[in-house]
């Protein structure tokens, strides 16, 4: 049989105190160490989401999240909507097209996806906080500090992914940390570690970009040409000055489908035109007011 | 990585599509669900963006009025009082729209110079402080000249920091990812500022009018008149851009629509231009309520396209087919 | 499990779930696997990662259809027909794996002359009794000798059956290899599943006959010495008056294939819930007794221990161990109490009588027979069938206990209920007295979960449970102290069996029992010196050892050394069956059977699919695994008929079904199931069709079922019912509900109860999603939300297009997330080998609106 369930390194801790604590849990349950200074992100391999949500309840449980009880929707399985200030995890479900019976690998008539903050690099949201609230962590992660956010609300319009959103509660602005907490005990994030069937993977970007690559190509293999990744750079998703996202997908049908923009840009781009459209107007407005002898009687 | 995806300049056209997917967008969206969040921006931050871009071409006006010496004493002094209350009415406004008040000054914790609104934290307050020197030469003045001085020499950085006022605001609402404000960032930057210069001019040929000037008055009205005729076109190459992008709806019908055109194009630009020119052919015959009447018309107006403007872009935001209309990206 | 008993010998799961890993092959059936057991489910992905096939039949296109390569859509209650149409295809093609299945089955086995299947019988297989609705297995034997059942009661009701299955000492069973005896088994096999041909499944089923043969062809493919495939299953096909039935076709699948005891190979059985696997092991059913030993019954011959011993006790194969078990479980029960005397404390054991299981016990409190019921982590208002009879039976009881981690739905059917609701009674018109006690979540208390494939695991107590909340393990305890108490006094003879209970465990400063000694015992020690004891294999009949549940002996072999704590996987280069992380039963074997993956030779079938082998330098099998055979058996042994070899001397070298009383897999089970030796057809208690194969006999002869005004039943085809109902479960939810109703977490995730319609009856009803909807059936009416969906799809059956609905059974009117209770619609009916109920297939009628209620109320 072959095996191969548990890292190396797990006999080794299971050997030396297998009821201590374990320092860099991660290693073991993602096969990754957490250290800062290192970018960490998710891979999220749509073709391997079976939507059982179990993202969305531990991300709920160890984030103690309130629910956010919106009630039945009708929408195939997603009673969750979207992702808001109480819901940092949000699995989509589009049931596609007619009845098959038959299907080519990973090709399911079902899209299914566990949406997520894309800590995109650089961050429209933190591009936009003029509170500094929103910063980049040690381990290149977007995280909202709640002692310092005003409610402001500006990176609620500036992010293009439509993640982050005021609190009714407190009115700051929420969203996913990356488990901020996790990776500082070595943890991995609650949602990848809960994940069943490794559909979110958890690890440095770059290890990631490459076994995404490598998965888009063994896909190909298997007969899904329909394969891509979304958010590596130069791909659908990194677009209009995003350079990557750290939490990328890999997709199989147009983004849209998964509430995706098809190609987001960073909205800070749209300030210097239009700075500069408005000092031109407001130069040419006092010239006409000099010509005109404002002040004059 | 893909082979099929090609490295291209960033903004300029999306990358391809595996060929078995779906090259082309045919409306779909996740059931219907907003792609993106509308901001939190209500009425509040409208009357912000209206207060502080009259306030701040109330400096432009009083810096250029007080290069025509003693005789524009009294205009530059109400621009400069103008501002003064302007700046000091607006954060007020502003600030009771934040989630929580009383962190208002994390505002001036940073500089983030990619976020419109950090940069228009420090020029708001840097406008503050400006036309609090300005106004204060002018209520001083007579009495110390230092004051004066101080208060003449403020007045050029003022100016240059009315002028901001007047249009940082549309720079604010372009640089998100909310459709409709994305969409046009310089006609939007021209329209709030044309429309703030107008609101300022019309609002001084008021209080000219009310304090007897009434010539100074009629310069005033040409200038608004000239700023409404921009703001016109400026409205128009807006207009176009969201209709190219198909994603002119939340602006043209509806409630926010009725004021779009009612209140920002009707009340704020067609009729006061009407006004003002039926005033110009029939010259001083027609007594001061007319422009009176056309002044008031801006300002509520002015008012009205801010409001809708914003209103449309919320409601944009709740459109999935915008938002993945406006990213589409050119295709090869 | 009877049916994984008859065939391979144990009532569970043949493999790990994470050998599903290594399968080419797996088909979901009778399983939304991916939605209701996503941890076993990741191991069917990573069989697809590596190139298998994933298939997917079910009445529904569920988030599991959506992983598969092929799905197959059926009928609800179509299971055997659509099995059976793919044993009929690897017959007729000549494609299952015959030098696995002619040494390691009894497909050559010589069948009396006297057995008749349906195909001859117009519907019945031969021995039906019309009259007490029962079959006589008489005429299902061996030519010439009577087989004890492998199941729990080996004693089948045969005219001097102990003396008949004497035989077995005396030679092997009679054998024809070249499978051209009209009797044997093969022959009998091909015979009965001749009429399962493509065009009957297609007619029966509902299944596109293309689709079909994809999947047997698929089945196919993925068998022999290089390839192996796995049929994981769940409720889906034991929730039937014919589940029993429906396993044994897929078993029967899977032995034809080479498909058990062998890498990737085999039954997942996957289990509802948590510990379910469990409860079975160490007995919550009526009928056994820890160890799949059987309750004695007052009308069987169990009087004395002699008697019982030489009913129960196979003369050949492992079960003839029996006596050291029994006797064993009777010491660690009764302690110094069992005596010789006392036949070691079987005469202090209680009789069954007849079915005492959920169905009959809801009939009989309804009818006033049952005055008090313990509810324990169960919520029989939202669970049990027939949700009004339940109601009305808890309404007929003196007192009842309800301990649960929340007032559930069972505990405030006095107020909240649908007597209430329906204006049938008041409140105060109710006379159940309601304890209801708080229990505790396992984090709250220590203990064992055995999970779906036999595996224990150990979970400490992390954090003590809010307020009074108690663990099940101090409630029973202290109940049976107290009660030991209060018997003390007593000299009655019927008050012996709680005064002779061995009731000695360790309790902390706050009452608490020790787990870790109720697994000590569950273990086995020696008595009266109490030494833990390595393994089963220790067990003595002379009552000189304890063992509170014999299959799981060698859990906790010595003091301080709790096998189910063991947490050492198998590293990436480690053999994968991951000894060392907990204990599963028996013996720590992970693979059951596994002799069979071996050729008979003792060579393993392929490099690929290497697991055991014989070793001839060292006299042994060798394995990663710890093998489920004889470790030095040869496999060229024989036994020696000369000598009247008993138990395992009695099995050759090349019979790896050890449980079984002829060391191969059934086949044909003559002895154990009481509707047949092979599966057939029958539609559900309700059907919208009639048996295609056999009009008339449209049922399950046997089923049982239980008359009551409260419990009526539509007759097969009535128009007033037109459609098919299948319940099911949201991998949102859990069973009743009530850990994951009162948690806002889960609760948001399936806010509310909805019923799956398919588009084009929504079309013609004009319903949209989340419109109000009724439903209704003989028992009762709901009301609940629509969900409109082509995950159902319209079935042509012969002239007629039947619609079948879906409806998740968790809600209730208990939590944040509501809806009516499912089981109000459901019927007291069950299988009969189980009396299990059949919530997965039955008639209903739909229609738009809501339910007018007493007071005006929506």
């Amino acid at each position: 049989m072959a095996g191969g369930l548990a890292h190396p390194r797990t006999l080794e801790y299971t050997d030396r105190d297998p009821q201590g604590p374990v320092p860099q849990e991660a290693e073991l349950t993602a096969g990754h160490r957490v250290e800062s200074g290192r970018s960490y992100g998710f891979f999220t391999d749509t073709t391997l989401c079976i939507g059982c949500k179990a993202c969305e309840v531990a991300c709920k449980e160890w984030n103690n999240l309130p629910a956010d009880q919106p009630g039945l929707t009708g929408q195939s399985y997603d009673n969750t909507g979207r992702l808001g200030a109480h819901s940092w995890r949000h699995v989509t479900f589009l049931e596609r097209g007619a009845r098959a019976t038959s299907m080519p690998p990973f090709q399911s008539n079902w899209l299914m996806m566990s949406d997520v903050c894309k800590h995109c690099d650089p961050a429209p949201c933190l591009e936009a906080c003029p509170t500094g609230a929103l910063f980049r962590t040690e381990f290149d992660t977007v995280v909202v500090q709640q002692d310092i956010c005003n409610g402001c609300g500006y990176c609620v319009p500036a992010c293009p992914f439509g993640v982050v959103e005021l609190a009714k509660e407190d009115g700051k602005a929420h969203k996913c940390t990356l488990c901020y907490d996790r990776l500082k005990g070595g943890l991995e994030p609650a949602c990848a570690k809960s994940c069943p069937t490794d559909s979110i993977q958890f690890g440095p970007v770059e290890a990631l970009q490459q076994r995404a690559a490598a998965r888009v190509e063994e896909l190909e293999a298997q007969g899904q040409t329909a394969a891509y990744l979304y958010g590596t750079p130069g791909g659908p998703g990194a677009t209009g000055g995003i350079r990557r996202l750290n939490a990328f997908f890999l997709l199989t049908d147009r983004p849209e489908r998964y509430n995706l923009p098809p190609a987001p840009s960073r909205p800070s781009r749209n300030a210097r035109p239009s700075f500069l459209a408005g000092l031109a107007t407001m130069a040419g407005l006092a010239v006409a007011a000099a010509l005109i002898g404002v002040g004059r009687r | 990585m893909s082979a099929t995806l090609q490295h291209r300049r960033p903004g300029t056209e999306a990358p391809r599509l595996p060929d078995a997917v779906q090259q082309d967008w045919h409306g779909e969206t996740y059931h219907g669900r907003p792609a993106v969040k509308a901001s939190s921006f209500d009425w509040r931050v409208s009357t912000y963006i209206v207060i502080l871009g009259v306030a701040g071409s109330a400096q432009l006006i009083a810096a250029l009025a007080r290069r025509a010496g003693p005789e524009a004493r009294g205009l530059v002094r109400r621009a400069r009082l103008l501002a003064l209350g302007g700046s000091m009415v607006g954060p007020l406004v502003l600030v009771q729209h934040l989630k929580t008040p009383s962190r208002w000054f994390n505002m001036l914790r940073i500089v983030r110079p990619t976020s419109p609104m950090s940069l228009g934290s420090w020029l708001l307050t840097g406008f503050g402080l400006l036309s609090g020197l300005s106004a204060l030469g002018e209520l001083l003045g007579r009495r110390w000249r230092f004051a004066r001085r101080v208060g003449d020499a403020a007045q050029g950085p003022a100016a240059l920091a009315g002028a901001g006022m007047s249009v940082y605001t549309a720079a604010l609402l372009s640089s998100t990812s909310t459709p409709l404000w994305a969409a046009a960032p310089a006609p939007l930057a021209a329209q709030f500022g044309t429309s703030s210069m107008a609101g300022a001019a019309s609002a001084l040929a008021l209080m000219q009018r009310a304090a007897g000037e009434e010539r100074s008055a009629r310069r005033l009205e040409a200038l608004a008149t000239l700023a409404l005729a921009a703001e016109w076109l400026a409205g128009r190459e807006a207009e176009r851009r969201w209709r190219r992008a198909g994603i002119a709806a939340p602006i043209e019908r509806g409630t926010t629509g009725a004021l779009h055109h009612g209140g920002g194009k009707a009340l704020g630009v067609v009729a006061p231009l009407a006004a003002h020119g039926l005033g110009r052919v029939v010259g001083g015959r027609v007594g001061p309520l007319l422009p009176e009447l056309a002044s008031l018309a801006v300002l509520l107006g002015g008012a009205a396209m801010r409001h809708a403007v914003l209103r449309a872009g919320n409601e944009s935001a709740c459109r999935p087919q915008d938002a993945f209309r406006v990213t589409q990206g050119a295709r090869r | 499990m009877p049916s994984l008993g008859a065939t391979f010998g144990r009532g569970a799961a043949t493999l790990p779930q994470w050998d599903l890993a290594n399968s080419d092959c797996v088909l979901v059936m009778g399983s939304n696997m991916a939605e209701n057991h996503p941890i076993a489910f990741r191991f069917v992905m990573q069989a697809k990662q590596r190139g298998a096939t994933v298939i997917h039949a079910d009445p529904r296109f569920t988030r599991t259809s959506a992983m598969a390569d092929i799905y197959a859509p059926l009928r609800a209650g179509s299971d055997i027909a659509f099995l059976g149409g793919i044993i009929n295809h690897l017959l007729q093609n000549d494609l299952w794996f015959r030098e696995f299945a002619l040494p390691y089955t009894n497909l050559s086995t010589i069948v009396g002359e006297d057995y008749r299947g349906p195909g001859e019988l117009g519907g019945y297989f031969s021995g039906w009794n019309a009259e007490g609705r029962r079959y006589s297995p008489e005429s299902w034997q061996y030519d010439g000798v009577v087989v004890p059942s492998s199941l729990a009661e080996g004693y089948v009701e045969i005219e001097g059956f102990a003396e008949a299955t004497r035989r077995l000492h005396e030679g092997p069973t009679p054998k024809d290899p070249t499978l051209q005896h009209p009797s044997c088994v093969y022959q009998i096999l091909k015979r009965h599943f001749a009429r399962y041909t493509p065009e009957m499944v297609e007619q029966v089923t509902g299944c596109p006959r293309e689709v079909f043969l994809k999947v047997a062809d698929a089945m196919a493919r993925n068998s022999g010495r290089e390839r192996t495939g796995a049929i994981c299953y769940a409720v889906g096909w034991n929730h039937h008056t014919k589940g029993a039935q429906i396993i044994r076709t897929g078993a029967i699948l899977q032995a034809l294939l080479g498909n058990v005891g062998r890498p990737g190979a085999g039954l997942l059985a996957l289990r509802g819930h948590t510990s379910i696997q469990g409860s079975t092991d160490i007995a919550t059913l009526y009928d056994l007794l820890p160890g799949y030993l059987p309750q004695p019954h007052a009308f069987r011959p169990h009087h004395t221990l002699e008697d019982y011993l030489k009913v129960e006790t196979s003369p050949t194969g492992w079960w003839n161990n029996f006596p050291k078990y029994y006797v064993s479980l009777l010491r660690a029960f009764y302690g110094a109490q069992a005596t010789p005397e006392n036949g070691r404390g079987h005469d202090l054991l209680p009789r069954i009588v007849g079915d005492h299981s959920q169905l009959p016990l809801t009939v009989a409190m309804a009818n006033g027979v049952i005055k008090g019921l313990f509810v324990m982590g169960q919520n029989p208002v939202v669970g049990g069938s027939n949700s009004k009879l339940v109601q009305r039976g808890l309404a007929q009881l003196d007192w009842l206990v309800v301990r649960d981690i929340a007032e559930t739905d069972t505990a405030t059917f006095w107020r909240d209920g649908h007597l209430v609701r329906d204006g049938e009674m008041r409140p105060e018109d109710i006379g159940t007295e309601v304890f209801l006690m708080p229990g505790s979540l396992s984090g709250e208390k220590a203990g064992s979960f055995t999970n779906t494939h036999r595996l224990l695991q150990w979970h400490d107590k992390v954090v003590a449970g809010p307020g009074d909340s108690r663990s099940e393990l101090w409630f029973t305890y202290h109940l049976g102290r107290r009660l030991q108490e209060l018997y003390r006094a007593s000299t009655r003879e019927e008050d012996a069996p709680i005064r002779s209970l061995l009731w000695d465990y360790p309790v902390d400063e706050e009452g608490e029992p020790d787990a870790e000694a109720v697994l000590r015992e569950i273990n086995g020690y020696t008595w009266p010196e109490r030494e833990q004891l390595a393994s089963f294999n220790d067990l003595k009949s002379d009552g000189s050892t304890a063992c509170g549940c014999w299959i799981y002996g060698g859990v906790f072999p010595q003091p301080g050394r709790n096998l189910a704590r063991a947490r050492k996987p198998d590293g990436p280069e480690g053999p994968g069956t991951h000894l060392g992380w907990g204990f599963a039963w028996p013996d720590n074997r992970r693979t059951l059977n596994n002799r069979a993956s071996a050729d008979p030779e003792g060579r393993p079938w392929s490099e690929r699919k290497r697991l055991v082998w014989w070793d001839e330098t060292k006299g042994e099998w060798q394995s990663p695994d710890q093998i489920d055979f004889v470790k030095t058996k040869r496999p060229d042994y024989e036994p020696d008929w000369s000598k009247r070899p008993a138990g395992m001397d009695a099995l050759s070298g090349t019979q790896p079904f050890i449980m079984i009383p002829d060391g191969v897999a059934g086949i044909f089970v003559p002895s154990g199931l009481k509707d047949g030796p092979l599966p057939e057809h029958y539609e559900p208690t309700e059907t919208p069709v009639r048996n295609a194969f056999h009009p008339g006999v449209e049922g399950n002869p046997p089923a049982k079922r239980w008359a009551h005004d409260l419990n009526p039943i539509a007759a097969p085809g009535d128009p007033r019912y037109p459609h098919v109902l299948t319940t099911y479960r949201l991998t949102e939810h859990h069973s009743g509900g009530t850990p994951t109703r009162i948690v806002p977490t889960t609760a948001e995730l399936q806010p509310e109860g909805f019923c799956e319609i398919p588009t084009e009856l929504a079309r013609e009803l004009g319903l949209r999603s989340t419109d109000w909807v009724v439903l209704s059936t003989p028992r009762g009416e709901i009301e609940t939300r629509a969900l409109v969906t082509d995950r159902l799809r319209p079935f042509r059956l012969g002239e007629r297009r039947v619609f079948q609905l879906g409806l998740p059974w968790h809600y209730g009117w208990a939590g944040m997330a509501t809806g009516d209770v499912a089981n109000v619609l459901t019927a007291v009916v069950g299988d009969p080998n189980t009396g299990m109920h059949e919530n997965k297939a039955l008639t209903c009628a739909l229609r738009p609106g809501r339910l007018a209620r007493r007071g005006g109320q929506g």
